[in-house]
């Protein structure tokens, strides 16, 4: 007879940085059956997006579902409305759009590896990652005026163009990042004791990543292959160097390379961007009111974000519906939490960098 | 409709899960969501659903008119996923969706259905 123990895993606790319950039940330390909760932070943002805001304002509301892929939650409406008022963007605008979307990747996957490292006891880790995520924010201030939450599309554009003298700031700064990622890289790979807290930990197998529609570097860390920036055309990623990242492990480790190469990869498609930018408008003219429906696919740091958008010829859209990626993957978390080891239960959690505050919106 | 690769298929409560159950392939499509749309008198469900590598291809099953008080089946047993989904909708817009836990997302005082027009629009 094993030592059964219910242990409460927040919704307030000193692991997550946001409010997420699990419930779990162990025995000897294993935990056999977990109950989730992750509706804590919700704000009624769907209903406001049809009932409080002006169909070319949404897209401010939007970007305030969640902190970090603020950018992310604005694309997807203003893909949806631009599709709707048939909107055609120049080169200048998708490339610019693009760079922003990125260096939004880079400073969210950033932030995720260096919370593995905290749960994992490298605190030092966690500072270092940290203040090499402060390069991306520190562009992204310069780029769009907020290190976090930019307003920096427009229906029809971007908000701001770039100097020639931030876009050479940017490139060595950029450079600059991706030695300090290759480093940490090398000691994620390296490291025994960090190996002994993440390899072979929470291993979410490629049979589980497609059976529970994982998304995100959680799916790709598991072997399968999807990224919405392969799978929809909504900026032109392949023409910017875009390289889908696979690992196969399927556990925590995995999770945090994948974010790491994809940070390089992220890099490359800035560095790129800046090379082609060339001259153009960054806006371009809007005429008319939303009116019809479309689906709109595009990928947040964390995976897949789908958006349903459909207007009906007013000022007021009928209805806006946010699909997060976290949404994809809390079924295999729970899932995959039964028979791992409760000390692992923190490693696991931020190794799939839940976004809470997206899920709940 | 703008989505040029999208195959949309009109289904009914009774058939959609056995529809599903016949053309779902977890080796080639993604489940995306479940969609619920208020026409001011009834609702339309949309199961969405993507194709692995495949570029632009969303699949959604559409249920039209479907009575507010109408027993929606659960894709659960299909989809082990999609239960997520199913409770937030039926939170949402307060359907009666097979097997949906409420109260993930409302709070017990919370006003019910805040995505149905009729609770918005204060009628």
């Amino acid at each position: 007879m094993g030592n059964k123990i219910t242990v409460v895993f927040g919704s307030q606790h000193i692991a997550i940085p946001e409010p997420v319950s699990f419930v779990f039940q162990t025995e000897n330390e294993i935990i056999t059956d977990v109950a989730v909760d992750v509706g804590y932070v919700h704000r009624g943002i769907e209903q406001a997006a049809v009932t409080k805001f002006k169909f070319n304002n949404v897209q401010y509301l939007l970007a305030r579902v969640c902190g970090f892929c603020s950018i992310t939650h604005a694309s997807a409406y203003i893909h949806g409305v631009e599709k709707l008022l048939g909107v055609e963007t120049n080169k200048k605008i998708d490339y610019l759009r693009t760079l922003v979307v990125e260096l939004d990747r880079i400073h969210s996957h950033m932030l995720a590896n260096g919370h593995v490292a905290e749960v994992c006891g490298y605190e030092n880790l966690f500072m270092q990652t940290i203040k090499y995520r402060e390069i991306s924010t520190e562009i992204l201030e310069i780029i769009t005026g907020n290190r976090i939450q930019y307003d920096y599309y427009t229906i029809g554009g971007v908000s701001r163009d770039l100097t020639l003298e931030n876009e050479k700031m940017i490139r060595t700064r950029l450079k600059e990042l991706r030695e300090h990622v290759l480093k940490l890289m090398e000691f994620f790979e390296t490291d025994y004791t960090l190996g002994l807290k993440t390899k072979g930990v929470g291993v979410v197998t490629y049979e589980m990543a497609k059976k529970y529609n994982t998304a995100g570097p959680i799916a790709r860390a598991s072997g399968l292959k999807t990224d919405a920036r392969a799978e929809f055309d909504f900026l032109p990623y392949e023409e910017l160097g875009y390289k889908m990242q696979i690992r196969t492990e399927g556990d925590v480790w995995a999770r945090n390379m994948v974010r790491f190469d994809e940070v390089l990869n992220s890099i490359d498609i800035c560095l790129n961007v800046l090379d082609g930018l060339g001259e153009g408008d960054i806006q371009v003219k809007v005429k008319g009111r939303p009116k019809g429906e479309t689906f709109i696919r595009v990928e947040a740091p964390r995976g897949e974000c789908f958006y349903y958008v459909k207007g009906n010829g007013t000022k007021v859209m009928e209805r806006v519906r946010v699909r997060v990626p976290t949404y994809a993957n809390v079924p295999v978390l729970k899932e995959l939490f039964v028979g791992s080891k409760y000390s692992d239960a923190q490693a696991i959690v931020l190794s799939f960098d839940p976004c809470l505050s997206c899920t709940a919106r | 409709m703008i989505n040029p690769d999208l195959i949309m298929k009109e289904v009914t409560l009774e058939s959609v899960k056995d529809e599903i159950k016949a053309w779902y392939d977890e080796n080639i499509h993604h489940y995306v969501t479940v969609n619920a749309v208020d026409n001011g008198d009834s609702i339309t469900i949309d199961w969405i659903f993507s194709e692995y590598e495949v570029k632009n291809k969303l699949y959604v099953f559409r249920a039209e008119a479907v009575p507010y008080d109408a027993e929606i089946p659960s894709m659960v047993d299909v989809i082990p996923s999609a239960w997520l989904s199913e409770w937030d909708l039926a939170d949402m817009f307060d359907l009666n969706i097979e097997n949906a836990v409420r109260g993930m997302f409302l709070e017990p005082e919370a006003p019910k259905a805040p995505l149905r027009k009729e609770t918005y629009n204060g009628k």
